[in-house]
């Protein structure tokens, strides 16, 4: 968690374009919210597969131009999540040379709670450093 | 009728542990009473389309959405899904991410 997905019309995406824009969702993610990159998942699909996806989108689709979901841990301000939302719009606008208004995004708030990584149940946001260090310190212990 | 989704990235585990997999996400759906009607949809993420931390990705997704449950009950089955993956994918715990989500 963050589970980003991507939809793109048929193989629009050049495959040496979809590393440069998971990076660049990754480093959106991270310098807004201030969370781990190792946690931030991107992944690419058709639009047309979204729709198995339903249970993680709700149902979210377009008929044109690209779609970003997002699954963002609850409890992210308006401010954070508008600032997500136009931020991965713009640096994936640019990477496809695309006008802004082709890539659509939205987000879905998911309890921090319901979701457990590495074998622990996430952090609130803002919490993060604390949880890391933690879940590091559980990691090493158990491999010794 | 309790959903499952689960990514996987492809190649990455064979078809045979798949079905280990799928019998053991059933397993731990009847042994914390939520029935026996389990729909898994299995998505595998094509080479190149799955990344972490702007790498290609290794870690398998795995969504269950149920009944609204007590959180202890929650955490019960989050650690067992993930314990199913370490255990017969061989994967770290670290590539396993987990969620229990109520329906809506």
């Amino acid at each position: 968690m963050p589970l980003y997905l991507c939809a793109s019309p048929n193989e629009t995406i050049a495959q040496d374009k979809k590393q440069r824009i998971s990076q660049a969702i990754t480093d959106v993610h991270c310098d807004i919210t201030g969370a781990p990159p190792e946690f931030v998942h991107v992944y690419f699909f058709e639009t047309e597969q979204m729709r198995n996806l339903e249970p993680l989108t709700g149902g979210a689709s377009i008929d044109e131009g690209y779609l970003l979901f997002g699954n963002i841990r609850s409890g992210r301000t308006d401010q954070v999540k508008l600032a997500l939302v136009s931020g991965m719009r713009q640096k994936v606008a640019e990477l496809l040379a695309v006008g802004l208004p082709e890539v659509h995004m939205l987000t879905r708030d998911i309890d921090a709670k319901w979701v457990m990584e590495g074998g622990d149940l996430l952090p609130e946001p803002g919490e993060e450093a604390a949880w890391l260090e933690k879940h590091k310190q559980r990691i090493a212990a158990e491999k010794a | 009728m309790i959903k499952c989704i689960s990514f996987l990235q492809e190649g990455q585990i064979p078809e045979h542990v798949v079905e280990r997999l799928g019998q053991g996400i059933r397993d731990i759906v009847a042994a914390n009473d939520l029935g026996e009607d389990v729909e898994i949809n299995w998505i595998i993420v094509p080479q190149g389309q799955g990344w972490t931390a702007g790498a290609p990705s290794t870690s398998s997704v795995v969504t269950l959405t149920t009944p609204p449950i007590e959180q202890s009950r929650r955490v019960e089955i989050l650690h067992a899904l993930c314990d199913l993956w370490t255990k017969h994918t061989g994967c770290q715990v670290d590539e396993v991410l987990a969620t229990v989500i109520p329906a809506a």
